[in-house]
C-alpha cells in the first residue's frame, strides 16, 4: 500500500490519541479562519490531518508562497491538464497525498489572478529554487506578449482542474476587469455545470464588459448559472455605466427568477433601464431580507420598488450607498407601507430619501446615514425612529447640535457610531462628550468614533458619569490614542471591573506605548482585530449577519 | 385566562427523569431537559409518561454537568442555527468560561455528550474552548498538550508541509 492509500483510508486509532476524533470533527471548523493553525492541525498526525486538509482548501486565500500554490494544483492536475501547459514546467510531479482542489468551497477568482501577478510583473526571485524551478521557462522569456500568453494557459488549465473536482463549490466570486478574456465564458469549461450546481454566493463584479463587450462572453454563464443553480441565497452584481449593460438583463432575470430562496441581493449601478430586474426580485419577495443599491441612479425605478416595498414580507434590511439623484427622480410621497420586520435602514444624505423615514422609522433599530447628515435629517430621526438601539452618522459643524438634540430623543440607543469624514476640527471636543455624556440614552453602551479629539480628561469623565457600563469602544480611522487615553479606559476598567473590548485599529503604535500600561490593558482589555469590512455589504456580509453586527458585541 | 395561566405554571414545573449510563436517575424540569433537541423530540413522540429515559451514551458526573448548562441557560432563547453559520472562537461568556475550566477528559466527554444530546450552544461552547487550546499552536505542542502520538512516516509529513505550506504565514 503506498503512502496516499494509507492515509486516505487507514482508520484513526482512537486509543492512541486523547481527544476522539469524533470531538475532532466538530471542534476544527471552530479555527477554519485560523489557516496558520489549521496548517499545524494537519501536521499533528494522520487522523487530524485527515480533518484539518478539506477545511484548510475550502478557501484558498495566499499570502506567501504562491508557488507551493501553483505547485499543488499542477499535482492535482489529471493528464490532459497537465499535458497543456507541461513544455512551460517542470515535466513530472508525484501524485498528491489528497485531491485537495475537490475540497475547495469558495473560489474568489481575483485569487487566482493573484498568483500570477508577480511573475507577469516579472518579479520572481531568481535566489529561490522553488520558484525557479517552476518557471524555469518563463525566466528565459523576454517577449511579454509570450509570458502573458504561458501565464493564461497556466490559469486555464488551473480553472479545468478546479471546475473538474470541485463539486462542492458554494461560493463563486469574479471581478470582470482581472479576468483574461479566455477564462471569463466559464460556461466552455467541462464540467462548470456540475460545479456551479451548489452554489450559495455569486457575486459578478466589474465593469470592464461596457467597454469590450465581454457581457457576451459571460451572458452563456449566467444562462448557465441559471439552468443549474437555484439554491443561491446571496447575489452581488455590477450592472452598467450609463446606458449599457455589462450583463444581460434578462439573462440576470432569469437568474433571479430560477432561485428558491434569495435573501441578500446587491445590486450595483442601477438605472432605469434595470426595472425588469425589481420585477424578477418580486419572485423572491418571500424570502428577501436584504436589499442593497450601490453607485446608483435614483429615479422612477426607485419609487416603483419603494411604492411595492410592502409586498418583500421578510425584508429586515435597505441600503441606498452612494446613489445619485437623477434630475427627474421623484420619490414623492409613497403610497406603500414597508414591511413591519425592515429594521436597519442605509440611506444617503439627500433629503429626499427622508420620506422613508416617516413611513419606516417606528419599527427601525438600526440607521446608517452617511455622508453629511443634515439638520433635517436629524429632525427627521428625532421624529419618526425614537425606537432606534444604533446610530451611526456623519454630523457636520452646522448640523452637530442637532445631532445632540436628537440623541435626547432615543432613549434605547444602545450603540452610537459617529464619523467625520472630512476631519472637521473642533466638532467633537471636549464640550461635545460633556454634551453627549448627559444627553444621550442610559442604555448607551457601545461607541465608535473615527476621531478623537477629547481629552484624556473629557475621556475619563465621560466614562465616569456613565451609569450603564461601557463595553465596547472603537476608534477608527485617523484615531491615534495616546497612554493618557489608555490610562483613563484602563482606570474606568479597573474602578468599574469590566472587560472592555477595543477594535484594535487604534493600537497601531501599540509598540510604542507604555510597556507597563500595555501589560495591565491586556488583562481588561479585549483587543479584537479590526472588523473584517466587507467592501461589497454595509451590512457586514450575510444575511445571517444583518442584524447581530452591532447588537452582538454589547 | 385564569384557568390558563395555572396550566402554563403546572406544565413549567414538569419533571422528567434520565438515567445516565450508570443507571442513576436524575430529575430535572422538562424546560431544562427540553435545551437538548434530542430529549424534547422523545419527550413530543411518547408524549405524558413517567417513564426515565435512558441515557447510556452519557456518565453521571458528565449529566451533572450539563444539567448544570441547561439550568443556568434556562431562560436564553436558543437560536437554532445554520449549519452553514461559522463558528468562531472568539467571544466565550464569562460564566461558560468558568464551566468549562474542568480537565481535558471531562471537556472532551462533555463535547460528545451535547452532539449526541444535540444542545448546539453547548457544544459550540465546549469546541471553542478546545479550538483555543489548539490556536496558535505548533504541531508539536499539540501533541504534547492533547497526549498524541505522531503516526505520520517522516516521508508523509514532508508531503503534507510541502503541499499545504502556502497556508503558512510569511
Amino acid at each position: 500500500m503506498n503512502t496516499k492509500q494509507k492515509l486516505e483510508t487507514e482508520p484513526a486509532n482512537i486509543n492512541k490519541i486523547t481527544l476522539p476524533t469524533d470531538c475532532l470533527i466538530e471542534i476544527l471548523p471552530c479555527l477554519v479562519d485560523d489557516k496558520t493553525t489549521l496548517f499545524s492541525a494537519s501536521l499533528v498526525n494522520r487522523a487530524w490531518c485527515r480533518i484539518a486538509i478539506p477545511l484548510l482548501w475550502s478557501t484558498i486565500n495566499v499570502n506567501s508562497n504562491k508557488t507551493s500554490l501553483i505547485k499543488t494544483f499542477l499535482k492535482c492536475m489529471n493528464d490532459n491538464e497537465r499535458e497543456a501547459i507541461i513544455e512551460y514546467s517542470e515535466p513530472s510531479y508525484p501524485r498528491p497525498l489528497f485531491l485537495y482542489t475537490s475540497y475547495i468551497k469558495e473560489l474568489d477568482w481575483n485569487t487566482i489572478d493573484d498568483l500570477f501577478v508577480e511573475y507577469e510583473k516579472g518579479n520572481i526571485r531568481e535566489s529561490n529554487d522553488s520558484e525557479k524551478s517552476l518557471w524555469k521557462s518563463i525566466l528565459q522569456i523576454t517577449d511579454e506578449r509570450e509570458k502573458q500568453k504561458i501565464i493564461t494557459d497556466f490559469m486555464v488549465q488551473i480553472c479545468t482542474l478546479i471546475f473538474r473536482t470541485a463539486t462542492s463549490l458554494e461560493k463563486f466570486v469574479i471581478d470582470i476587469d482581472r479576468t483574461p478574456f479566455t477564462i471569463l465564458p466559464f460556461a466552455k469549461f467541462p464540467n462548470a455545470s456540475v460545479a456551479f450546481s451548489k452554489l450559495k454566493e455569486v457575486q459578478l463584479i466589474g465593469f470592464r464588459g461596457v467597454m469590450c463587450h465581454s457581457s457576451l462572453y459571460i451572458r452563456d454563464s449566467v444562462h448557465l448559472m441559471k439552468s443549474v443553480s437555484s439554491n443561491i441565497r446571496f447575489l452581488a452584481v455590477h450592472l452598467s455605466i450609463y446606458q449599457y449593460n455589462t450583463y444581460d438583463r434578462d439573462a440576470l432575470c432569469d437568474l433571479i427568477k430560477a432561485q428558491n430562496q434569495l435573501e441578500h441581493v446587491i445590486l450595483t449601478g442601477m438605472c432605469d433601464d434595470h426595472r425588469s430586474i425589481i420585477h424578477a426580485l418580486h419572485t423572491q419577495a418571500k424570502c428577501l431580507a436584504c436589499l442593497e443599491f450601490k453607485t446608483a441612479y435614483i429615479s422612477n425605478w426607485t419609487t416603483f420598488l419603494l411604492n411595492n416595498l410592502g409586498i418583500f414580507t421578510k425584508l429586515e434590511a435597505l441600503a441606498f450607498k452612494n446613489c445619485y439623484l437623477t434630475p427627474n427622480a421623484l420619490i414623492g410621497q409613497l403610497t406603500s407601507q414597508p414591511p413591519s420586520c425592515l429594521r436597519k435602514l442605509y440611506i444617503g444624505n439627500d433629503e429626499k430619501f427622508l420620506v422613508l423615514l416617516e413611513i419606516a422609522g417606528r419599527n427601525l433599530e438600526d440607521l446608517i446615514i452617511v455622508e453629511d447628515c443634515t439638520e433635517a435629517a436629524y429632525r427627521a430621526i428625532g421624529k419618526h425612529c425614537t425606537n432606534l438601539l444604533s446610530l451611526q452618522t456623519n454630523p457636520t459643524k452646522s448640523s452637530n447640535p442637532s445631532l445632540l438634540e436628537v440623541i435626547t430623543k432615543l432613549p434605547n440607543l444602545k450603540h452610537l457610531s459617529i464619523t467625520n469624514l472630512y476631519r472637521i476640527k473642533e466638532i467633537f471636543s471636549d464640550e461635545f462628550w460633556t454634551e453627549l455624556s448627559q444627553k444621550s440614552s442610559a442604555n448607551l453602551c457601545s461607541l465608535y468614533f473615527n476621531c478623537l479629539e477629547a481629552t484624556p480628561r473629557a475621556l475619563a469623565s465621560f466614562l465616569s458619569n456613565r451609569t450603564k457600563l461601557i463595553k465596547v469602544l472603537e476608534f477608527g480611522g485617523q484615531v491615534q490614542l495616546t497612554d493618557e487615553h489608555l490610562l483613563a479606559i484602563l482606570n474606568y476598567c479597573q474602578e468599574r471591573q469590566v472587560f472592555v473590548k477595543i477594535y484594535s485599529q487604534a493600537f497601531k503604535r501599540m509598540g510604542e506605548f507604555d510597556s507597563y500600561l500595555i501589560e495591565q490593558l491586556k488583562e481588561w482589555v479585549r483587543l479584537v482585530p479590526n472588523k473584517r469590512f466587507d467592501r461589497y455589504s454595509p451590512f457586514m456580509g450575510i444575511r445571517e449577519n444583518i442584524l447581530e453586527a452591532t447588537i452582538s458585541c454589547m | 385566562m385564569a384557568t390558563g395561566s395555572t396550566s402554563t405554571n403546572i406544565s413549567e414545573l414538569k419533571k422528567i427523569k434520565l438515567t445516565s449510563s450508570e443507571g442513576t436517575e436524575f430529575v430535572v424540569d422538562k424546560d431544562v431537559g427540553e435545551k437538548s433537541i434530542l430529549l424534547k423530540n422523545m419527550l413530543e413522540d411518547v408524549g405524558e409518561n413517567d417513564m426515565a429515559i435512558p441515557l447510556p451514551n452519557v456518565t453521571g458526573p458528565i449529566l451533572t454537568k450539563v444539567i448544570e448548562y441547561c439550568t443556568h441557560h434556562r431562560d436564553d432563547f436558543f437560536i437554532s442555527q445554520d449549519d452553514d453559520n461559522k463558528k468562531t472562537s472568539d467571544d466565550i461568556d464569562e460564566w461558560d468560561s468558568e464551566f468549562c475550566k474542568v480537565d481535558q477528559g471531562t471537556l472532551f466527554e462533555l463535547i460528545l455528550a451535547a452532539n449526541y444530546l444535540d444542545i448546539k450552544p453547548l457544544l459550540d461552547l465546549t469546541c471553542k474552548t478546545v479550538a483555543n487550546m489548539i490556536k496558535g499552536k505548533s504541531p508539536e505542542e499539540i501533541r504534547k498538550t492533547f497526549n498524541i502520538a505522531n503516526d505520520f512516516t517522516p516521508e508523509e509529513e514532508i508531503q503534507v508541509k510541502r503541499e499545504n505550506e502556502w497556508c503558512e504565514e510569511r
